[in-house]
């Protein structure tokens, strides 16, 4: 299984290498596409977050391509903002004209409309959660439109992740591992996520609340509040999916995903060399329980292990 | 002086229906709006649909009224019994059926195999709106997004559903109905239950696909944001209100959505 990273800027590149990542995504920002369609008109799904999250100016994609592929890494460029007009998909098209020719390995993408246009270029589209490919039906319209890329969604357990990964082998499928939880469903989380307030997730935890309720009793009404509770504790920024390392590389997943393009850079490196060291104690295990009772757990496990708040997978160790 | 046009109103009683239902509130909602049909199944979720959906068309059908069926986003794990469901409705309901709500593009393929009227569901409508950027929601021109479009064109849908959040839905390039939410705008959605989840033990919580007791249908959750406004858990979905305003353009509406989350929460009907 490959270890997907993301890179945000001033990072070397070769230290990313040899932590153990195989390949990098990184998002471009555009003053001008700012200027043209306003500040919440984004070119993908970091972008309110600037040069924070967006490694790079457009102008410099190409020297930044050109570096990760001379380190042997790949290199993914995300325009996979919620949504495009015809008029912002003319300036997309100018994009994807200039990063053909710096040959990026994909171009991770938010609608199979999106998709289409990028191999309309002679590059790989890769179908990012945004699309969010829930199920087998909507997996089945992006393989026919010639899609072979496909990140799957933080909501997929691992029983349907098989299901899909077994039924369509011929498939790239990228799978959560480290970082960045969502609470809701990425592809349609609509709220600005960074800026002054910060994302909404955050907003609904912290926030004063009121709860209409018809639960008369005090047993039920306990439940609601421990609910409340243990929703509020959840280390979602910290979430994690090494215990499952086994079964998504027997499943066939073909890349592990570290998220983070907004976060310190030593944090995401210190996750990659747990989860390639993770992978090579799974490879060479011959069963699951070997491989959990082999496997090494990240440091802040105290944290965020407890009973599975923090999985991307609890049913590993929680059946 | 011509008659300004009086646009149908549609009860939208998806995710929230059931506890209309049980409070006897639907054939009061009847009696004040008189709508023209109604929105039955869920936007959010699955669970809801297969659970609640022949329960709650029952209602409005029994009066001879038409119905849209809103078909949520339908997990890997529940596919056999959504796709079941929603053959079922089509058997018994075929001629109060009047239209497919569709909001992701596998069951739209799906169903457009079979089915003539199949409107754009909110799900396909994605702008940033959060209530705590006023630019997000006002003095905004729809601009449809090229899915949307390529979607309109491939499958000949009817229509597509947008947000309160425009001033301007005027749109030449659109070749459909537009259907609009007027007083409850979607911002978020989970498909990990938060009502779901509080009969589940620690650590089994907030998973996907938990078990559901339909406890979406005794509480509401809201919360304030930070610069005032509210948001509400509407089953799955994170909803905030929106004031209906003026605007221009309405040659393509067809119809204005109301959810009568107001009256569920003890206004009075």
């Amino acid at each position: 299984m490959n270890i997907l990273t993301p890179y945000s800027k001033e990072v070397d590149i070769k230290k990313l290498k040899e932590s153990g990542a195989d390949e990098l995504y990184f998002g471009f920002y555009d003053d001008e596409w700012t200027d043209r369609f306003g500040e919440f008109s984004y070119i993908n799904r970091m972008s309110d977050f600037k040069s924070r999250a967006n490694a790079v100016p457009f102008k410099h994609t190409a020297d930044l391509i050109s570096q990760i592929k001379e380190t042997g890494l790949k290199a993914y460029i995300t325009m996979n903002a919620a949504e495009y007009s015809k008029e912002q998909s003319i300036v997309l098209d100018e994009y994807l004209d200039h990063l053909s020719d710096n040959s990026p390995d994909g171009i991770i993408v938010s609608s199979l409309a999106s998709a289409i246009q990028v191999m309309s270029h002679g590059m790989k589209a890769v179908a990012s959660t945004m699309c969010g490919i829930f199920n087998e039906s909507i997996l089945s319209r992006y393989i026919d439109a010639g899609v072979t890329r496909i990140i799957l969604p933080r909501e997929l357990i691992l029983s349907e992740i098989e299901s899909m990964c077994s039924s369509h082998p011929e498939i790239e499928f990228e799978a959560f591992l480290m970082r960045n939880g969502c609470v809701f469903a990425d592809s349609h989380c609509l709220g600005v996520h960074g800026r002054n307030y910060g994302a909404l997730c955050q907003a609904f935890k912290n926030g004063p609340f009121k709860v209409d309720t018809l639960e008369k009793s005090f047993e039920e009404r306990q439940d609601y509040d421990w609910n409340m509770k243990v929703f509020d504790m959840m280390p979602r920024s910290n979430a994690c999916a090494v215990c499952a390392i086994y079964r998504l590389i027997k499943c066939g997943v073909f890349a592990g995903k570290i998220v983070g393009r907004n976060d310190v850079p030593e944090s995401v490196m210190r996750d990659i060399k747990l989860v390639k060291e993770n992978i090579d104690i799974a490879k060479s295990s011959s069963s699951e329980e070997e491989y959990l009772e082999k496997m090494i757990f990240p440091s802040n496990r105290y944290s965020i292990c407890i009973k599975g708040l923090g999985c991307y997978y609890p049913e590993v160790r929680f059946p | 002086m011509a008659k300004k046009r009086e646009i149908p109103l549609t009860l939208n009683l998806c995710d929230i229906g059931s506890q209309l239902l049980r409070f006897g509130k639907i054939a009061l909602l009847q009696q004040k709006y008189e709508p023209s049909d109604y929105l039955v199944g869920s936007y959010f979720c699955d669970n809801y649909f297969i659970k609640e959906t022949k329960n709650l068309i029952y209602e409005p059908v029994r009066e001879g009224n038409k119905v849209k069926c809103v078909l949520p986003i339908p997990s890997q794990s529940n596919l056999d019994d959504f796709r079941n469901t929603v053959c079922e409705l089509k058997k018994e309901y075929k001629d109060h059926i009047s239209a497919f709500v569709v909001n992701d593009i596998g069951t739209l393929d799906t169903i457009s195999k079979d089915t003539d009227n199949i409107i754009l569901g909110r799900l396909f409508h994605k702008p940033i709106r959060d209530p705590r950027y006023s630019e997000t929601i006002t003095d905004k021109k729809y601009t449809p997004d090229i899915e949307v479009l390529r979607l309109i064109d491939k499958y000949k849908v009817s229509g597509i559903e947008l947000e309160s959040i425009y001033d301007d839905i005027s749109c030449p390039e659109l070749s459909c109905d537009i259907h609009i939410h007027q007083n409850y705008c979607y911002m978020s959605c989970t498909r990990s239950c938060y009502y779901a989840s509080a009969s589940q033990p620690t650590e089994h919580k907030f998973r996907p696909n938990n078990p559901c007791d339909l406890s979406c249908e005794r509480n509401i959750h809201r919360v304030k944001l930070q610069t005032g406004q509210e948001v509400f858990m509407l089953g799955k979905g994170l909803c905030f209100k929106t004031s209906p305003n003026p605007f221009a353009g309405e040659d393509h509406l067809k119809s204005i959505i109301y959810t009568p989350v107001d009256e569920l929460l003890g206004g009075n009907v």
